[in-house]
Parts: structure tokens; sequence; C-alpha cells
């Protein structure tokens, strides 16, 4: 079981690098483990040395976006690189190995990335910042125009309903 | 595997338990007569299979980084433990995975490359090959129906006299209004959706107060992105012909728009031919399941008296049990149009040197698809993509007209699924927009986005995102063929297909006006274009120089549409099978299948497939004295 400190900040950071907010980054890791996909497949060390220094610039005083840049463009180039691989797994479900770790070796341009789990496609966000869901998904609600819902006749919900 | 007697005569013996075949056992059963059907591939449902359900392949569609066709299929699905190599499977067949490392344009190493392609595909090239073939089929129960994309046009007036009034193809042995009442039989078989207003184009006709019968009569309804393409179109005449968006008549229910057609529906509610297999009468039909035909026997008078076939159990393992044979009065092959032709081929003797069916040397000969241009761009405001069904409309508007004497006709199937076939969106997008990478072309200055900032870009481009595919009409050659490999075997120890393929003039210019009118399109509906030629591996492509000089260079791919390769035809020396899909040198044999088209015409096949399967059964019911 998962620290709920190392899980919080998970998901804190999750949603600054992504711009999803914490219901829709809260439903998504209720569905599908993403933070276990960066433990096993970055190692755990690397995982809570990312998850340290987010909570070291949190603790700083910094704003989400200062965060967020500071991560992805001031930082070392591995913690970089670990926070663009995560949200690509956000993003596509699609795992982009950032360097070899145990069985796993780092992906090269031109390679093939790992979906782990088809939960990690089902459960990824590229489909509703789209404003629609992941293709293939079916999650109980159809979207087949009615008198009383135009579905994909009409237009979709707003993004925020989406991203909230 | 289905456990089974193949020991009785039957009434027919059907090789194939796709569309064609079931469609016929269904309508043969209904009459009390007893089938067997031998199907190469799997049925998940068999007794004690251990073999990927539905949701399985569901699954392996989720974790394909590739959304190909076939990703959801063993044994190409991830969780498959068969071998990729075809020469190690029992029932390979034509995968696009296999292609992946097809050479580029002026490639000095091309024969060495594509000798390493034909290692890994079943399909295998000549060394001078310039272009593959570009299409692909399941060896499954239910067939190639588990990835087709539901639509089901009728063909036009026009399309089966395309000799007598454009001087191109050859005509058909029969026409529209002969195909009428099987068409009609066929949109009831597939409870085909539609609104009989939209269809009434280049001269599509129907009975009086006919109604498509599916969706309770009602069309499958366009998505927002067809709304929005259509109005922007308005007032354009191109080649003559006003262009617009047309409802495509679907096999389909009301579904909940997974938009996953291609290559699988998670639902089941777009028709795949299992629905029709499932529902067969057990007493009158039997399936034998993972049972590859691997030759055709004729006596001496002609007639067909068995199907040899060898059964597997492990489809990555060469099995130990003898062939068996099975035996009927009527025999009929119905395996798509490369595994029939391949199978005809395999089935010569030294009276039939040529193989079984084949006195006109026409067997595997004239083989053609669709062959497609992809055009896609955004448009100047959402039009919401990836909702809907794979597509739900498209432009009929240049199907027919005075130019097919000049070059080929298409249509335009459009797309819901944004740049999903043409640029493996959105996964290209999100990596190029994280990592500042500009594959996409929509990311020029290298941005390296996060939060807010990438979800709104994210949302600006994928909802503006809009695909068209050009289904090109590609004509006869008889130059164009399956023959069999010398040199490859599958794991039966079966020779494999060999394919010889081009392209004519006639196509070639077909893809300039299709280039044409995606720039004439958008540019009148308001969408970028950002369409782009990829010179690279696994993305065949053509050059074509017009009369003027002008040199272009166009990526090619396939839409799934195989004719040709055992056409129809009233003369015997020139074609293989009559209009009833009879062939002219086994009185008791009919070949089924897209294999008898003598043009590819203009609509996706699937639907004249099944009228001429319901045409082909009141002969076989005749001559069984009925």
């Amino acid at each position: 079981m998962t620290d709920p400190k190392v899980n919080d900040r998970f998901v804190q950071l999750s949603q600054i690098l992504t711009g999803f907010g914490p219901k829709s980054i809260g439903r998504a890791l209720d569905r599908f483990n993403f933070l276990q996909v960066l433990q096993e497949r970055a190692g755990l060390e690397a995982t809570e040395a990312l998850l340290a220094r987010y909570q070291q610039l949190k603790d700083a005083g910094k704003s989400d976006r200062e965060i967020g840049y500071t991560m992805l463009h001031l930082s070392d180039p591995r913690t970089a690189l670990l926070a663009r691989t995560l949200m690509k797994l956000w993003y596509l479900g699609q795992w982009f190995q950032p360097y070899d770790y145990g069985p796993y070796k780092s992906y090269k341009p031109g390679g093939v990335p790992v979906i782990v789990d088809p939960g990690a496609y089902a459960h990824s966000l590229a489909g509703w910042a789209a404003q629609a869901k992941p293709v293939g998904t079916f999650d109980g609600n159809s979207a087949y125009p009615t008198e009383a819902n135009p579905g994909w006749a009409g237009v979709p919900p707003p993004l925020s309903e989406f991203t909230e | 595997m289905t456990a089974t007697s193949t020991d009785s005569t039957y009434d027919v013996v059907i090789v194939g338990a796709g569309l064609a075949g079931a469609l016929l056992a269904e309508k043969l059963a209904a009459n009390n007569k007893r089938v067997l059907i031998l199907e190469a591939g799997p049925n998940p449902k068999d007794p004690g299979s251990s073999w990927p359900d539905r949701q399985d392949y569901r699954d392996n569609f989720f974790k394909a980084w590739l959304k190909l066709p076939e990703s959801p299929y063993p044994p190409m699905g991830p969780n498959s433990t068969t071998p990729a190599d075809p020469a190690a499977q029992c029932a390979p067949r034509a995968t696009s995975a296999a292609l992946g490392g097809w050479p580029r344009l002026g490639d000095p190493m091309r024969e060495q490359k594509i000798e390493a392609v034909n290692r890994q595909s079943h399909l295998v090239y000549p060394p001078e090959t310039m272009l593959p073939f570009l299409s692909t089929y399941e060896r499954a129960f239910g067939g190639t129906t588990w990835h087709w994309l539901g639509t089901c046009l009728r063909m036009l007036p026009n399309d089966f006299k395309v000799q007598s009034l454009y001087g191109r193809g050859i005509d058909w042995p029969l026409d529209y209004d002969t195909l009428m009442p099987y068409y009609r039989q066929a949109e009831a078989a597939l409870l085909v959706a539609a609104d009989v207003a939209d269809q009434t184009y280049h001269g599509i006709h129907f009975e009086p107060d006919y109604k498509y019968p599916g969706n309770d009569n009602q069309r499958i309804p366009p998505t927002y992105s067809d709304q929005c393409l259509d109005a922007g179109m308005q007032g354009l005449t191109l080649y003559g012909q006003a262009m617009g968006m047309t409802s495509t008549p679907q096999a389909r229910k009301a579904c909940p728009g997974s938009n996953s057609c291609i290559p699988i529906c998670p639902v089941g509610m777009k028709y795949d031919a299992t629905r029709t297999l499932n529902q067969l009468d057990k007493d009158k039909v039997t399936i034998v399941t993972q049972a590859v035909a691997t030759r055709v026997s004729v006596d001496s008078s002609g007639r067909v008296n068995g199907i040899e076939f060898q059964q597997y159990d492990d489809p990555g393992r060469r099995p130990a049990g003898a062939r068996k044979t099975a035996t009927g009065k009527i025999y009929v092959l119905a395996a798509h149009a490369i595994e029939t032709a391949r199978l005809l081929l395999l089935s010569s003797t030294p009276t039939l040197p040529k193989g079984v069916a084949n006195s006109s040397d026409q067997v595997g000969r004239n083989l053609m698809d669709h062959v497609v241009y992809l055009g896609w761009g955004l448009m100047d405001k959402p039009c919401y993509p990836f909702r809907g069904p794979r597509s739900s409309s498209g432009i009929e508007s240049l199907r027919d007209g005075a130019f097919r004497k000049d070059w080929a006709p298409f249509r335009v199937d459009v797309g819901n699924e944004g740049w999903g076939w043409a640029d493996n969106d959105p996964a290209t997008i999100v990596s190029d927009l994280v990592d500042g990478t500009n594959f996409s072309q929509i990311n020029p200055c290298g941005r390296k986005l996060f939060g807010q900032d990438l979800v709104q870009e994210l949302n600006d481009k994928l909802t503006r995102q809009v695909r068209f595919c050009y289904l090109v009409e590609q004509d006869p050659d008889p130059e164009n063929r399956v023959t069999l490999s010398s040199q490859y075997t599958d794991g039966l120890g079966l020779a494999r297909p060999e394919i010889r393929y081009w392209l004519s003039d006639y196509t070639m210019a077909g893809f300039v006006k299709a280039q044409e009118v995606t720039e004439k399109v958008f540019s009148k509906a308001g969408i970028k274009n950002y369409t782009r030629f990829s010179d690279a591996p696994g993305f065949p492509a053509f050059e074509y120089r017009t009369n003027d000089g002008t040199t272009y260079r166009f990526n090619a791919f396939g839409a799934g549409h195989i004719v040709g390769t055992y056409r129809m035809g009233t003369d015997s020396k020139t074609s293989v099978v009559d209009s009833y899909q009879r062939s002219w040198d086994h009185p008791n044999l009919f070949l089924l299948g897209s294999g008898t088209f003598p043009t590819i015409a203009t609509s996706n096949p699937t639907l004249t497939i099944a009228a001429l399967t319901f045409r082909t059964a009141e002969s076989i019911l005749a001559d069984l004295g009925q």
C-alpha cells in the first residue's frame, strides 16, 4: 500500500503537470494506478526523488506554475525527463521508458512505447482533453443522439467538465 | 476447436466463416439443408476454448501502440504467445505491421529490405516490387467483419458498366436492377440503417415505399463534425458535381459511439458475422474451426468431390494429426479474395496444372483494392471529433461523372476519429507538445507545454481535427495478381501468397484529383491543410509523373477492400465464375466474396458481397432440388 503522503504528492504533481483538476485525476487514479507504473518502471527511489522535489518547491512557496516550470525546465535532466514521461503516461497511457532500469530498456526515438495495461489507456486523459473520451472505451453513458440529449450530433459539455 | 463429425456427406461444404459463408449457411439451413463450414481461425465461444474473446480483443486494442486494424486479434496481439513469424503459424494472414520495414522511395537497399519484409509477412513480394498490397484481412470465426467499418453502400448503376460508358475496366455480367432485390435481402440481414431519401443519388433507386430495416427505419445520426463539414462546403461544385456530406448507410444499432469500429466494436453494436453464425441452427449447420482447407479435389468428370483440411490446436505449432476430407454435393469457397485464390492455386494437379477452376488463367489475377489517399487538416472552429461511429457520413459526389473516362473516381469516407488514422493521434500531438517536437506540424516553434497551457492547446487542436479518406478506384490489371511463393511457406507447409501489384495511370490520376479536391474543399470549409507526404520506412509510397512533367509523390494506404481475384463474367475464357458465382469449370463449385468482382467500383464491397451471396443461394438451392 502506498504511503498516503506519497499518493497525495503524486496527485498534486500530476495536476500541475497535466492541467487536470483533482476530480478528474482522482477519478482516473481510482480506476488505474498510474503511480504504480512510475514506481515499477522508473524505480521507487526515482519516484520518491521526483515527488520530494515537488514537495521542496511547494514548501518554498512556489506557485503551481512555478513548480511545473522548475521541474520541467530548471531541474536536472533526469527529473525533467521523468516528469515528461509521467505526463505522457497520463495523457496517453503510454510509457516511454526514460532510462534503463532493471529489465526495462530505455526508449529510443523511433522505438515503440509500452502500454503496460489496458487500464492505462482506458483512463488516460487525451480523449477528455478533446471533450470526448479515449477511443474504444465505453463508460456506460451512450452518446447516441436522442430527443433529450443531442449526444454526438451536438456540442459536447464544456472542457471544464472533463478537466475539473 | 469445435468437436465435430466430418464423416457425413453434407449438402453443402463451405470454406470460410466470414460474412458470405455465414449468410449462405443461414439461408441453406432455413431451407433444411445440411451444411458444414470449415474455418481456419478460432472461435472464442467453442466449449473449453481458452481463445481470447471480445473483451480480450478490446484490451489488446487498448494495449496496442499503433491502433492497426489487426491490433486486437491474435496472433499479433500483445497477449498472444503465437510467434509473429508466418512460417510458424498455421493460419497466418496479411497484416499492416508486417509492412513496417517497407523501404522508402529510392532506398538503395530496397531489395534487401523487401527480403526482410518477406520473412515476417504472410504476403510476399518479388524484390523489384515498388508498392506492396496495402490491405489486410482476418482468418477468424466471423472473418474480416470483426474490423470492418459497418458501411453498407450499394454500388451505383453506372458502376456495373464502366467499360460501356467510360471505356475503362470491364462491365459486370449483371446490372443494378438485377441485384436490387438482393440488396434488399442483404440490408435486412445486416439490419442496415439509413434514410432512402439520402441515398437516391447518382441513379441509385429503390422499390416503391422501401425503408431501410435497421435502427427502427432511422438513419444513424450524423455527427456534429459531419454537420460542420457539410455547412462548410455548401455551394462548392467540382467537376460538375455539387459537394456535400451524405449520411452513410450503416450496419449498426443505436450505438454509444465508441469511435473504434475499426478495429473493434467494444459493445457488439456493429454487425459482424458472428451474429449470424451464433444464431445458426446447430442441427443443420456444423462449424469446424481451426481447420485450414488445404486442397480442393476434383474427379474425372470435373466435379469437386472433396475439400481436404488440416485441424490444429496450437496456432503456432504444426499439428501432428492427419488431414481429413469433407464431402458434400455442393462446395463453396468463401475465404476472401486472397485465400480463396490461393486455395484454388494450391489445388493444382497434373490434369489441372493451373489449379482448380482456372482454365481461364484468371484465378489470382486482377487483384484490386480501393487505394486510399488521406487528407487531414484543422478546421477554423471546433467540430468535436472522437465521438460517434468512426465514420457516419461521406462525400459521394465524385463517385460518378463524365470524368471517369479520364481519372479514377472515389468516394470520400469522412472520419470521426480526428487524425487517428492519418497521424496516430492523439499520441503524436501530445508527444509534440510535451517534448517540444513537431512531427504533427502543429508545433513549429517547439513549444514544451504543461498544465493549463497544455490542456488548452490540446483542446484547441484535437477538437478541430478533420480527416478525409479517398477510396480511389483501381482498375483491373491481370498482372496485379496472387500466385504461390516458391520460397516461403506457412506453418502447415503451404506455399504463401506471392503478390505482384502496381497502380495504373488511371488510379494515380485519381490520386492527383483527390489531392486537388482536398485543397479545394478544405479551402471552402475553412480547414487548414496539414496533409503531408512521408518518405520513411513503413510508409509505402509511389511517384507519378503527369504528361506535363509534374511529379507527384503520394503515400498510399489500403481500404481493406480486396477484390477481383476470381472474377465473374459472361465468357469462361476471361472469367472464373458466372454471374451466380458458379465456377465455369466445375458445376458444383461456387466462389463467394469480393474476389468475384470484375471491378471494384466506388462503394465499400460488403453489401454487394452479401447481395451476391443471396443470389447464389437461390442457384444452389435450385441445384439441390429446392
